[in-house]
């Protein structure tokens, strides 16, 4: 995978996260859906959040785009930088000269960046009127070429198109023309193909892949799908219960994972290239409740490896920026 | 449904042989949906299932994987007699079913004989949120089926749901709460009991792990392959999740705009796939280990699934086949056998 040789530079990063908090009040108290979150994406690097749902991974890249609805909830912490300049509780109008120009996002679901009342044309020429001052024959020029780009078929005929009127796939990439059409620096993916079937899922990720490559694209990919990760980041980082657990390189991730939980995910899941009736083993037991989050390590209920001290003290920071974990016990290389 | 299209209707030809130990055999399976055809038109009709033959061994699992649209769901509710089929066999356990259906009061029913044998033949749905009502406790949803069939009541009763609670790894306490007052992994546990509760020899499970939790998915993955090899259940195991059904199936049928198009061992499928369509949807799996997926190669599949009103003629592929060939567009292939046990549907495959 070429995308695998782009990683960015040193220097300073696109994205900075500093101890981020997203909290809601509910009926059933606080929930702490982030607490206290921390990464960085370099320019032309494509960072993998994994997580399963709860997990608080969306909700911690929405803070960036300033989607997180207030209330109900709110940020009692935390700084984000983007290129330098602080965004975190930015005022909307600030926010909506990023937003979709700067920073651009794609959902799991289609419909909830398309107006289904206008047609693609208008959904795309609308953003490149807005933040490029192109004219309407001009804007309606370039939605075709960005269609064209992300291979909708028959594009100079689907630009008329409603939304309704396109299969799940083709919506897909209006979506991704709409989050490509003013050349984001940074793409916020989330789930982006979890509702499509696998041959459509597999163009999409060559789609994304190519053009980051070519236009050296920051990328978020925030997905449950560990296969997904391993053949599009450049690096991973894993959430459990609003907070990162483990991150590391993706090689590393998946060759030695440190955390309990990552490594017990990698063991789970059936491969396609596997014996059939290799055994997979299951974590036990369930993910917590948000609102009702256990002392000390918030895997430890689920973990074989748990002490009595895992119950009682959230483990520290271990390891260093390349590769670190929140662990009393972890594993180590080679272990299973 | 009795009013669908009499084409290329049950041709005997096209009929594959009995295998020795099936449990579920379909033969030659159509089924076809009325759509409003333009006015004035010819009526039109979803070949949602357009010709396909099945075998679920006994104690054994038959995968059947495609993706939306391509019929796999409504292949198996017809299996079942969820809905009655166009044309064609269904054979369960020896005994023809699709003949066992009344005409009562203007619709199609089952007869006594069918009622009988479906109590065998059970379901787990991909959403066990959407198939429980709300209303009802763990103890009502597990006991309907044995109320229903007068199987069990009183003190039997809750003693039977609690055995069957236990069997699927939930806690018998339980009983009396709400469905709302579980998780999903836990609700899917309500749901496979329910399936249990009447001792069937065949489920047939529809995508009963694609709305759970990845860490819950192996849980569920291993709760089936237990219960199978404890009670000797045969399933038909529908998922578009390839990795986990070779996980578990024996063999496993690829469906194609209503057809099957290669089926064979399962892990022939998936580690030599054949026919073109097959080794495209593998290629397209992701592989959670970034070594391997740097290293493999993608069988990119072009253009759109056409629509299963007006399929291709041909071999409905050929529209998407990187090898089509001047034959595929005229010529349906066979679903045919081969030396190394599997069938395939393709002309260029030898």
């Amino acid at each position: 995978m070429s995308a695998h040789a782009n990683t960015g530079g040193a220097g300073e990063p696109l994205l900075r996260v500093d101890d981020l908090a997203v909290h809601f009040e509910t009926d059933e108290g606080v929930v702490k859906a982030v607490d206290g979150v921390s990464f960085e994406v370099q320019r032309g690097e494509v960072l993998g959040i994994v997580g399963e749902s709860g997990s608080g991974k969306s909700v911690a890249n929405q803070a960036i785009v300033g989607l997180v609805p207030r209330p109900p909830g709110f940020y009692p912490r935390g700084r984000i930088h983007f290129d330098g300049q602080q965004v975190l509780g930015l005022s909307e109008r600030k926010l909506r000269d990023i937003r979709g120009n700067r920073i651009a996002m794609i959902f799991q679901d289609p419909m909830t960046s398309l107006n289904p009342y206008l047609k693609v044309e208008r959904q795309l020429t609308e953003l490149l009127e807005r933040h490029r001052n192109l004219d309407r024959r001009k804007a309606r020029t370039g939605a075709i070429d960005m269609l064209v780009q992300v291979g909708m078929p028959e594009a100079e005929r689907r630009v008329d198109a409603y939304p309704h009127e396109l299969s799940g796939g083709m919506r897909q990439r209006v979506m991704i023309a709409m989050a490509l059409l003013c050349e984001p620096e940074l793409l916020i993916a989330d789930e982006p193909t979890t509702a499509l079937d696998v041959t459509i899922q597999a163009q999409v990720l060559d789609l994304i892949r190519d053009l980051q490559a070519r236009l050296g694209t920051s990328v978020i990919l925030i997905t449950h799908d560990l296969g997904v990760v391993a053949g599009m980041a450049h690096r991973v980082a894993v959430m459990y219960a609003g907070r990162i657990v483990e991150q590391a390189d993706t090689d590393t991730l998946f060759a030695a994972p440190r955390h309990p939980y990552t490594g017990g995910l990698l063991r789970s899941v059936p491969r396609i290239d596997s014996e059939p009736g290799r055994a997979i083993e299951a974590i036990k037991g369930l993910p917590p409740n948000p609102a009702a989050l256990p002392a000390g390590c918030f895997f430890s209920p689920r973990c074989g490896r748990a002490s009595e001290r895992c119950g009682q003290v959230y483990p520290d920071r271990d390891g260093d920026a390349g590769h670190y974990v929140h662990c009393h016990h972890p594993l180590s290389e080679g272990e299973p | 449904m009795t009013n669908a299209p009499r084409t290329e209707r049950g041709s005997s030809a096209h009929t594959a042989p009995e295998v020795a130990d099936a449990l579920l055999s379909v033969r030659d399976l159509r089924v076809h949906f009325p759509v409003r055809g333009r006015l004035g038109g010819p009526r039109e009709f979803v070949r949602a299932v357009d010709g396909v033959d099945l075998d679920v061994p006994r104690g054994r699992t038959l995968g059947l994987v495609g993706e939306s649209g391509c019929g796999k769901t409504t292949a198996g509710r017809a299996a079942l007699q969820l809905l009655r089929p166009t044309t064609g066999s269904v054979t369960f356990d020896g005994r023809e079913l699709t003949g066992l259906w009344r005409r009562r009061f203007g619709s199609d029913r089952w007869g006594p004989e069918l009622r009988e044998l479906r109590q065998r033949m059970q379901m787990i749905f991909q959403d066990p949120y959407a198939s429980l009502n709300p209303r009802m406790t763990v103890e009502g949803l597990i006991g309907e089926p044995l109320v229903t069939f007068r199987r069990a009541q009183g003190r039997a009763l809750r003693a039977r749901v609690q055995a069957l609670m236990e069997r699927v790894g939930m806690d018998p306490r339980y009983v009396r709460r709400y469905p709302h007052e579980f998780s999903g992994g836990q609700r899917q546990r309500i749901g496979i009991a329910r399936a249990l509760a009447l001792e069937p020899d065949l489920i047939v499970c529809d995508e009963p792990i694609s709305a759970l939790d990845v860490s819950i998915q192996a849980q569920i993955l291993n709760l089936l392959g237990k219960l199978q090899a404890d009670l000797g259940l045969s399933y038909l195991f529908i998922a578009h999740d390839l990795a986990a059904v070779q996980h578990l199936s024996d063999r496993i049928a690829v469906m194609y705009l209503g057809r099957v198009v290669e089926e064979g061992q399962a892990r022939m499928i998936c580690h030599k796939p054949q026919h073109p369509y097959t080794r495209a949807l593998i290629s397209a799996v992701p592989i959670p280990d970034p070594a391997v997926e740097r290293t493999r190669r993608r069988l990119p599949l072009v253009g759109d699934v056409p629509s299963p009103i007006r399929p291709p003629p041909g071999c409905t592929f050929h529209t998407r086949c990187p090898d089509a060939q001047e034959r595929c567009r005229t010529e349906a292939p066979a679903l045919r056998a081969r030396a190394d046990g599997r069938r395939i549907a393709c002309h260029l495959v030898e």
